[in-house]
């Protein structure tokens, strides 16, 4: 049994094994990471076709730019829109589908199905249904209840519209962890929760949430960078950060300076400072919600 | 292996262009490219046996058209190889006309860039700052070519400086699209369509009066259109005399023209007489139309032959009329669509295939089998001749609109059309600008046009800075 429980002790295997893991992440995550970072100090014409070392110019130009200023406060109104919303329907959809006890597993794929869509797709099929003019749920909303929805035309309205697709396409995502989650709870808890009168509602909120806490920190980590970084094929597809900027989240804004108005150098400042603002978030995010959260023991 | 001497040379031949092909893709690092070329041509050179005397070649054509356009150039292309001698073409649809420009641009800058690239028109001053292009007047030989053969107001858009930086290729202008039979139903003439925008107003107010359809009309959200209109008004989008004769540094979006325009187009958002499909929505625009939801579209010329196709199936007839226009005096329309360009950095026997290409899709008989599958004008004088005289126009009157609107342009300096670097930007601006016009009543279409023009100069500005 000896040769079984000796340890690993060949460095050089080690780092043999490395090897094909930081030779990926060399070529395309650092690398481009440096050159994006090299780029942002740059003004370019096209994609780099002709550019000149300019410094800080470009992050100067963004710090002053009210469309920039406006595409910041959007994207992060917008994530949290996402984040909570993404949260709270999957956790009631998680705890009907944790309480169900026939059928379970047809439900549970119904209602991860979205999430096995690509986002391309989804958001072109949605943006067809709900379309002012053309889409069918529009129709039948605007019959029922008689106001004009014309989200091409409404800011706020787009960036509801933009938003919901946005948490119906992640409901799956949270829902296959909070399913897993809520069953891990043990069942004695349950039922002496259940003899002692706890009401389904309070059962929710005042016992699981807090023992499934641990897995909804990890939820809103994720729904966050999903909320900043993922959710740029809606916006393109759907309303080109329309009507009048009112979706032109920083991820979108972006790829518009980078590709269409062919100012790479602006456009890699932009995605230094998306990926500062994330990570802070994310420090904050876990450091906030530790005092809050029940590792269990 | 054949033993016969002239096959072992042109194997030599071929093997020899693959290696310095394949040697040229491996030096540039983006190795895909090169190394499909190599193989093509080593393939090439081993099956032919017909020893061409020029060395064969294959060049990429990169394009931006979908569905049965890409279809119908891909068809050309193959005519085209089956005439050449020794050419082979590689066409791919870059998918837009942006993605074609960056992909074209990037792949000048990684040494592996395709023979000939389809820009989009607003893209010409962007194209020519990027240094990236050979001009096409330097390629193709003088004796081959003679521009006194194409049509004036084409050559004008393209020709900057007094040279040809690019071969035109599908051009295209506005034109408004109606509903015959809803014209007939709600008691206008279906022969006599509006000319002006009171008169499209008043068309609309009637279709939906006689409840024929939802709306009166619609049209893309484009800035294209708003060009257009300020072409037929004589007034020019930037100073120099629209970007021509220097850059450009001053918006005319506080014009009358502007204003014109601006106010029609509201106003009949507020009537409820204008459907907005979205933001370049050409799709959503055609859809609305041809469910008849309305009976005015706003188009292009380059979509005829798809339109009348659609008309039929939906069951109506379809008209063409000209751009509507304020009161007043018909100035003409600029040329919009798209020109071929030659990347810089080719080696010269495909340069001079490339110039081969262009020559041959410039000839009468491609243009005019462009034309009648598209509505694209054909860019040759003899090509429009020869299809008068065949009496195409005669039998497809919907064509004639759109060349009787080109033919009866005006050369100046606002039909040429505007040259500026951050055109793709200015007409976002443009787009969103009539966007927040519409959205709340509390902006003036004053107000609206007044922040566009600032917001353009600005856009100019930073251009500038960076090309200077």
């Amino acid at each position: 049994m000896t040769e079984f429980t000796k340890p690993f002790d060949s460095s050089w295997q080690a780092y043999l094994l490395l090897v094909p893991t930081f030779a990926v992440l060399i070529a395309f995550l650092y690398y481009p990471a440096v050159e994006t970072f090299r780029l942002s100090l740059y003004q370019t014409l096209l994609l780099g076709t002709q550019k000149a070392f300019v410094g800080l110019e470009n992050f100067k130009i963004l710090a002053t730019s009210p469309e920039y200023q406006r595409s910041f406060v959007i994207s992060f109104a917008f994530a949290a829109f996402v984040v909570v919303g993404t949260l709270v329907v999957s956790l009631f959809v998680s705890y009907l589908l944790f309480e169900v006890s026939r059928g379970t597993s047809s439900y549970l794929v119904a209602a991860i199905w979205p999430y096995a869509l690509p986002t391309a797709v989804a958001a072109t099929v949605l943006m067809f249904l709900m379309h002012p003019t053309l889409g069918v749920i529009t129709h039948y909303l605007e019959a029922l209840t008689g106001i004009e929805l014309d989200w091409f035309t409404s800011g706020p309205l787009a960036f509801v519209v933009v938003g919901l697709v946005a948490i119906w396409k992640q409901l799956g995502y949270n829902i296959i962890f909070l399913v897993a989650a809520l069953n891990n709870i043990p069942e004695t808890l349950t039922e002496s929760a259940k003899l002692d009168g706890v009401g389904r509602l309070k059962m929710l909120y005042k016992v699981y949430v807090p023992l499934i806490s641990p897995t909804m920190v990890f939820l809103v980590v994720m729904d966050t960078i999903y909320a900043f970084f993922q959710t740029f094929p809606m916006v393109d597809l759907m309303t080109s950060g329309g009507p009048s900027g009112a979706t032109n989240l920083l991820i979108y804004k972006l790829y518009r300076d980078a590709f269409e108005f062919n100012s790479l150098g602006k456009a890699s400042a932009e995605s230094i400072i998306l990926f500062v603002i994330v990570a802070i978030l994310m420090y904050v995010q876990l450091r906030v919600s530790e005092s809050y959260t029940h590792y269990g023991a | 292996m054949k033993n016969t001497t002239p096959s072992r040379r042109t194997f030599i031949k071929g093997a020899s262009v693959a290696t310095v092909a394949g040697l040229a893709g491996c030096s540039n690092q983006s190795g895909d490219g090169g190394s499909e070329t190599s193989s093509e041509d080593g393939s090439g050179g081993t099956a032919t046996d017909t020893a061409s005397s020029s060395s064969d070649v294959t060049i990429k054509f990169w394009h931006a058209m979908g569905g049965d356009i890409a279809k119908l150039l891909e068809d050309m292309g193959s005519d085209f190889e089956s005439q050449a001698d020794g050419v082979t073409l590689d066409i791919t649809s870059k998918g837009s006309y942006r993605d074609t420009l960056n992909a074209t641009t990037s792949a000048v800058q990684a040494g592996n860039p395709p023979a000939v690239a389809q820009i989009f028109e607003i893209g010409t001053q962007l194209a020519l700052d990027s240094g990236a292009f050979t001009p096409v007047e330097d390629i193709i030989p003088k004796d081959k070519i003679d521009y006194d053969n194409f049509l004036e107001s084409v050559l004008s858009y393209y020709r900057i400086d007094g040279k040809l930086n690019s071969m035109p290729f599908n051009s295209s202008n506005a034109i408004f699209f109606y509903n015959k039979d809803a014209f007939a139903e709600a008691g206008l003439d279906p022969e006599n369509p509006p000319e002006t925008f009171q008169g499209v107003t008043d068309a609309a107010n009637k279709l939906t009066d006689a409840g024929v359809v939802d709306k009166g009309t619609t049209w893309p959200n484009h800035s294209w259109l708003v060009e257009q209109w300020f072409a037929e008004q004589d007034q020019t989008l930037v100073n120099k005399e629209n970007g021509r004769t220097g850059r450009a540094t001053e918006s005319n979006f506080e014009s009358d023209a502007a204003k014109n325009i601006f106010e029609w187009w509201t106003d009949l958002y507020e009537q409820g007489q204008y459907l907005n499909p979205g933001i370049e929505a050409w799709g959503e625009a055609q859809q609305a139309f041809l469910t008849q939801k309305v009976g005015i579209l706003g188009y292009s010329t380059s979509s005829i032959a798809p339109m009348k196709e659609g008309a039929k199936k939906n069951g109506f007839e379809l008209g063409t009329m000209r751009l509507p226009v304020p009161e007043g005096q018909r100035n003409g329309v600029v040329i919009g669509g798209a020109s071929l360009w030659v990347p810089s950095g080719l080696s010269e026997a495909k340069q001079k295939a490339a110039g081969e290409f262009l020559l041959w899709m410039a000839q009468p008989e491609q243009q005019i089998r462009w034309h009648k599958n598209t509505g694209y004008f054909p860019v040759r004088n003899e090509a429009v001749s020869q299809l008068e005289s065949d009496g195409w126009f005669d039998e497809n009157p919907n064509f004639r609109t759109a060349f009787d609107q080109l033919q009866a342009t005006e050369d100046s300096p606002a039909t040429r059309g505007a040259l500026m670097g951050p055109f793709t930007k200015a007409r976002t601006i443009v787009e969103e600008g009539y966007v927040s016009m519409i959205q709340n009543s509390s902006t003036s279409v004053d107000d609206g046009l007044s922040k566009i023009d600032s917001q353009v100069e600005d856009a100019l500005d930073s251009y500038n800075q960076k090309v200077n």
